[in-house]
This record gives C-alpha cells, structure tokens and sequence, in this order.
C-alpha cells in the first residue's frame, strides 16, 4: 500500500466524507474569514477524486473535482502553509476553471489540517478575488485555527467509534439473550408488592407459548396461574423470603404446559434499590429432564437399598446359621442349601432385570432409543 | 415369660431369624407375623384374652398391606405398649428411613439386616 492509499484509508476512517455540514467547522471558517480578514474561507477535504467541501463561508461553491483543486498541492507538505499570491499569472494556475471563471480566485492559502498519523486529510484555506499577500500573523492564527478543526475532526472520528461499539454491543447482548435456552429477566417488586417486568427475554416464549410477551410485560402475574396450585403458595413465600432477607431466588416448581406439567426453576439474584424494591436479575429455565433424571437416581438407590440388599442380607444371615459353632443334620443343611439357592436366584433376575428397568428409564428421560447408543458406540 | 416378635413378610428372614433365636436360647417364645395388620390383629388378641405384650419387636418397615410404619401409628395406642422394647429391622439403608425412625420414641434402635448372633446377644443388654 503506497502513502496514498493510506493516507485515503485514514480519511475514510473520519466517516466524514458524506456527513451533513458541522457548526463546529463552520465556526472555524468564519473565524478564519473574520481575524485573517479574508472574504473567502473553506474547509475542505481530498480523495483520490474529489475535494469535499465541508464548510464554506462567502462562496457558493459545490464538492469537486480534486484535480482542478489548489488544496491537493498541500497533501505532500503537512508541515507547511501553500500560498498562491496571484493564480493569473501563476503558470501552474492561471488556465484554472476557477481562475478563469466564476469565482475567480486570485489568492489562495492552505493550511493542510494533517492527522495524528501525519497525513494531510485536507485543508483549511482562505481565498480572494484579487491578488494580496498574507502576513505571518495571519498564518499563525490559520495555523491555530487548523489545529482546532482536526481536534474537532478527530473527537468525532472517537465518538462515533464509541456509538458504534455500544450499538454493536446492544445488538451482540440483545441477540445472546435471545437465543439463551430459557427467559432471562430481570424483574421488580415494588413496596407495595407489585411485580414488573423490567427486561425479559424472547426464550420465555418457547417456555410459555400460551403467553405473548406484551402480557409478560404488562403483568407478571400472568406466571401465577400457570404454576401447579400445590406449588403456587411455597413460590409466593419464597419470593417475599428474597424481597425481605434479600436471599438468592432459587424456586423449583411445576408450570402447565399444555395438559400436563413440567418442572422449571427460577433463579435470581436480589438488589435493593433506594426506594426499597427489590430488583431480581435472573433467568427462568425447564429443568424437567433434570427432575426426572433426579427421580430416576432416587429410584435406583432406593431399589438397591431396599430390594438389593434383601437377599444379600439374607444370604449372610442363612450362611452364618450354618457357621460351624451350630449342628445340623443332613437334612437340615440341605434344607438351608435349598434356601441360599433361592435367594440367589431371586438377586439373579433381580439383576437382570435392573439393566433393563434402567435402560427404559434412561430412554424416557433422554427421549434417545437402544439404537442412539448404539450407533454412538460403533 | 420372656417372648419375642418377628414382623416380618421374609419367609427366609424370619426362618433364619427364629432358628438363631432358638440356638441362642434367647426367649422362652417367637411370634411371627406377616404384615402389621397380622401383627396388630394378634397382639390384641391376645391381650384381649389374657396374654401379655413380648419384651421385645422386631418389626420390617417395607411389608405388604400395612407396612412398618402404619403398624407403629396403630402400636402406640395400645396401653403399656411402652414396655417393650421395639427395633425395626430392615435391610434398608435409606438415609430418610433411618431418619424417621428416630421420631419414634418407641424405637429402641434400627437394626439392619442380616441379624447376627452377635446383635443378638447386644439386644438383650439394651
């Protein structure tokens, strides 16, 4: 990439080129016209084709060509002032449309306005129709007032950077909330008891299709009629218990959907505010497969505590009768053989059945078939 | 007389019970039940008729139609019934079964199966 090129990517990096007028700029250039006592005054800005004028004072003039402009011989000269004393008998001048013709400039000078990077992004110039001189004085306040544009050019380059990121922060935060499995909220309760919602997300929806989200915002207390009514009144007191102690929101609890009921779980996070409500940031969620899951473990440790360990118990049991301390005869331990051969083959299809008892179980919860697993195995 | 209850629906339980019961020499009588509906029916009918409460219970918790608990609801209405000395014996080790007897005043203490002679002996000192 040669100087010109990055010098083009700098200026694009202003966003200024096809902006409205700024009064800022504006201020500058009649300042210019006014203390530098010159009829004419521009701030203008060069691509690689155009002379953008960004503001103008006693002229009409439109954006134009760059390579009829007198401001593109400042572009490799950053550090000094282009003065034209008289463009009629200036060779590189004086066939100039602009000379010739309508407005007629005869004097030009050119402050480049040169970026934190050094390069010349344009320039802030004073012109009249007649030849003159400009006085050092003069060249000093173009100079200051030069340095005053680009700090202007080069705060709103940072601003509008900073809108930027903001805006494409919402639009990242927005579209993660949305697409967060669950209903991210944050949710108030005021003094008096009243609930709103202050933000909630979109994945309420997929937990709660019957309702809109215009109803979630409008009342939250839509949510009570849709929690089992064994549930509804351990929900309402936990909240209060949060609201007063300011305790983590953590209720399990079973909501309609459909004709049956699923177990969700709200969780949230308290904080007071001046007026006294309390202020929930938190997230709502279905954790009905985790219910199940949790029922399932339950089931298994109470079938191996309760039908596992009967047999084994009354294995030990049947063989410490047979310890060698006691007599029996023939008849009585073969008797007891019989009873341990019992035992053991009730643990045998006790075992054999839990592979499949659990194996259905799993097929519930997870929804997936033999075939699933097996598949994933090969 | 001294007389030990087995509540027990185990037909291999009680039988290895009571036979360690009579090789230990531990009682003068064993009576076994199948459910605490067998259970409450006999102990009231026998008091009814002049018999006495055992010293000691052995009492299952999971038994068909009225299990352990249900039985110890109907138990503690009968009068005197504190002196005997009442051990559930089960093979369960779930922690809220071990929980909830301790709610039970009556409940000596929760013995988990197999029932060796050595707690055998032990039961006798309680």
């Amino acid at each position: 990439m040669d100087y010109e090129d990055k010098r083009i990517e700098e200026l694009l990096s202003y966003q200024i080129l096809n902006s409205s007028t700024e009064d800022e700029l504006d201020d500058i250039t009649e300042m210019a016209s006014l203390i530098c006592d010159f009829p004419i005054s521009l701030i203008t800005l060069l691509d690689d084709k155009v002379q953008w004028i960004k503001s103008k004072k006693g002229i009409e003039i439109e954006n134009n060509d760059v390579k009829d402009s007198f401001c593109k011989h400042t572009l490799d000269k950053p550090d000094d002032i282009f003065v034209v004393e008289n463009a009629a008998i200036d060779p590189l001048f004086k066939d100039n449309p602009i000379v010739q013709n309508s407005p007629n400039i005869n004097f030009y000078a050119g402050v480049p306005l040169v970026s934190k990077n050094g390069f010349v992004l344009g320039t802030l110039c004073v012109l009249d129709h007649k030849p003159r001189t400009i006085t050092e004085n003069q060249k000093k306040t173009l100079q200051i007032l030069a340095k005053k544009a680009m700090q202007f050019l080069t705060t709103r380059k940072l601003l509008l950077n900073q809108r930027n990121e903001i805006n494409t922060n919402a639009l990242r935060l927005k579209k993660l909330t949305d697409n967060v499995p669950g209903g991210i909220f944050q949710l108030k309760m005021a003094i008096d008891g009243s609930l709103s919602f202050e933000f909630i997300s979109k994945g309420m929806l997929k937990l709660h299709p019957s309702v809109t989200m215009e109803q979630w915002m409008e009342n939250p207390e839509i949510g009570f009629s849709l929690i089992h009514p064994n549930d509804l009144d351990d929900f309402k007191i936990k909240l209060m218990e949060s609201f007063e102690k300011l305790t983590l929101l953590s209720i399990k609890y079973r909501v309609k959907k459909g004709k049956s009921y699923v177990w969700h779980l709200m969780k949230g996070n308290p904080e007071r505010m001046h007026d006294g409500s309390v202020i929930w940031y938190g997230n709502f969620q279905n954790i009905n497969d985790r219910v199940e899951y949790e029922i399932a473990m339950e089931q298994i440790a109470f079938d191996i505590s309760h039908v596992l360990r009967r047999p084994i118990a009354n294995l030990i049991g049947l063989t410490e009768l047979l310890d060698k301390k006691y007599t029996f005869t023939d008849n009585q331990i073969l008797e007891y053989v019989g009873y341990i051969k019992t035992v053991s083959l009730e643990m045998e299809t006790f075992t054999r059945d839990l592979d499949e008892i659990y194996r259905l179980k799993k097929e519930k919860i997870t929804g997936y078939g033999k075939d699933f697993y097996n598949k994933r195995l090969k | 007389m001294k007389i030990v209850c087995v509540i027990d629906d185990d037909p291999i339980f009680v039988l290895t019970v009571v036979k360690l019961i009579q090789i230990e020499n531990f009682c003068d009588k064993v009576v076994v039940y199948k459910n605490g509906a067998e259970a409450i029916t006999g102990i009231n009918a026998c008091l009814n008729s002049g018999g006495e409460l055992p010293c000691i219970i052995l009492l299952d918790i999971n038994m068909p139609v009225m299990n352990g608990w249900e039985f110890l609801e109907k138990f503690i209405e009968i009068p005197d019934h504190t002196i005997v000395d009442l051990f559930i014996s089960t093979s369960s080790i779930n922690r809220s079964d071990v929980t909830k007897s301790k709610k039970y005043k009556i409940i000596k203490d929760y013995l988990v199966k197999p029932i060796t002679s050595k707690i055998l002996r032990e039961l006798s000192k309680k």
